[in-house]
This record gives C-alpha cells, structure tokens and sequence, in this order.
C-alpha cells in the first residue's frame, strides 16, 4: 500500500484474530510482566489486545522506509477472554502531509465475538512522503 | 489496589532492560515484525541506527507500572493518552515514573488522573502522557 492511498475516512479491512495462551505467555515474558492478575488468568492482558490490534494493521511492514508511532490513546472497555476471536476496526481520522512528512491519526475499535468493544484507541504515525526517507 | 488515592502519591516504579530478545519475542506476540524492531542489517542503515523496540512494548512497562498500583480496576477501566518521546534501543535502561495528580468522586467510584513518564538511563524522555483509572468503591 502507498502512502497516497491512505485518506481521511479510509478503512483498513477489517482484522479478525485470536489470542492463545501461548501468545500472552510471550507478551508477559517481553514485558516483564508478573501481576498475579494474570496468572491463570482466563483473560488477555489488555495491552496484548492492544499490541495485536495494532500489529494486525502492518503499517510498519507496508511502509518499511520510516514510519514513526508518535502518539497513542487507549481506553480498556471489558475483558476479553484467551482464544475468543476478536475483530479489530480501523480508520483513518486525520491525515495531512506538509514538510515532507504525513501526519495520520488511525481510530481502532476492538471487539469480542458479541460485538461488544473490548478496547479502543487512536494511533498517530508520521511517515514519509511517497519517495522520501526521513 | 494498594496506594493511598492522595494528589501527589508516587505510582509503583518500573525499570527494565532492553534486550533484543525481549523485543523478538514482543514481535511474536504482537505480530509486528516491522525491521526496524528485528532486523540489524536494515536498521543498521536506518537514521536510528540500529533496532529499536517497539513503542508500545515501552508502553507495556506503563501499563505494568499502573497494574501494580490500581489492579483490575486499571484492566477493566484504564485509559492512556501518550507522547513517544525518542525511541529505546537494546541495552537502554528504561524507568517509568507517575504520580496521582487529580481525583475525582463519582457514583462508580474516584476518578483518578496520573501523570505518567519513561526516561531512559540518560534522562532523556522515551514516553510522556496521561493515565486515567476509576477505581471502583468497595462494596
């Protein structure tokens, strides 16, 4: 994907995905993690959501010359549990280029197989211009 | 939840060391194997010159620190609006730093602000935000 594709009010497909326990195992050890919340916990660590949802949109890997994450909300709304399948919806909200660099804001929406959002969020990137390296 | 809900109360410190592997393994979990994060050649020739980790696996060490402090009122009602400040690299020694700024009572419970801050060992700011948690009142 270019960089020119994305706009105000695009949507990436929509990203269906599912955590197991291996995969919060991993995310525990590379965080250094060691809340007793989370031991045996039937739930995902809601930051694991987080990193997948936001991994699930492969913008580091779609714009490998310099994408930067400059800013990040999230709001946790509900747990999710381990293995549930969960669908993530993104948009982008703001987009403006200036200066050789573009500006972009994605809102995400996580949500369980009830349709009930577990998590949302707006992440911001600056990437380069199309031909550009920062 | 341990901490008294008192403007100025300091949050649990956090202070981790960046490796490789924990950013590989981050990677895994996260699915973003972007080469900046995993690849030495390409991030050799990047104007970071080398890899640097994931900004959401610093951001991870946040959501640690206010795990500690407020628990599963953090993972039921936590909020995070941050900054990244500068990139940390493997071999940085990351602190997360915070402290209670406002408290608000509700009907659910106090509404409580942070200010929330990551350093790496040279002071220089990896990560500066906002943290907002409502820690329910006891039944």
């Amino acid at each position: 994907m270019s960089n020119l594709t994305l706009h105000e009010g695009f949507e990436f497909p929509p990203s269906r995905f599912q955590i197991d326990a291996a995969t919060v195992a991993d995310f525990l050890q590379a965080t250094g993690e060691t809340s007793p919340l989370f031991k045996d916990s039937p739930f995902i660590p809601p930051m694991a959501i987080a990193a997948r949802a936001i991994g699930s949109l492969g913008i580091g890997t779609l714009v490998p010359a310099g994408v930067i994450h400059v800013t990040q909300q999230l709001e946790f709304l509900k747990p999710a549990k381990v293995g549930s399948e969960l669908e993530c919806r993104t948009r982008v909200e703001r987009f403006i280029a200036r200066a050789g660099l573009t500006m972009i804001t994605v809102a995400m929406n996580v949500s369980d197989d009830t349709g009930t959002k577990v998590l949302s969020g707006k992440i911001g990137f600056i990437l380069p211009l199309e031909g550009k390296t920062p | 939840m341990t901490i008294s809900l008192t403007v100025g109360t300091p949050l649990p410190l956090v202070q981790k060391t960046i490796s490789q592997e924990m950013i590989n393994i981050y990677a895994r979990a996260s699915g973003d194997y972007n080469p900046i994060h995993i690849d030495a050649e390409f991030a050799k020739k990047s104007a970071q010159g080398g890899t640097i980790a994931h900004g959401m696996l610093i951001l991870a060490l946040v959501n640690n620190m206010m795990t500690a402090a407020f628990g599963k009122d953090w993972l039921e009602t936590g909020s995070l609006d941050v900054r990244f400040k500068s990139a940390a690299k493997p071999g940085d020694t990351v602190t997360v730093k915070g402290d209670i700024k406002k408290t608000d009572s509700g009907d659910n419970g106090t509404r409580v602000r942070c200010m929330v801050s990551c350093v790496n060992q040279n002071n220089e700011p990896v990560i500066t935000g906002d943290a907002v948690v409502t820690v329910k009142t006891a039944k």
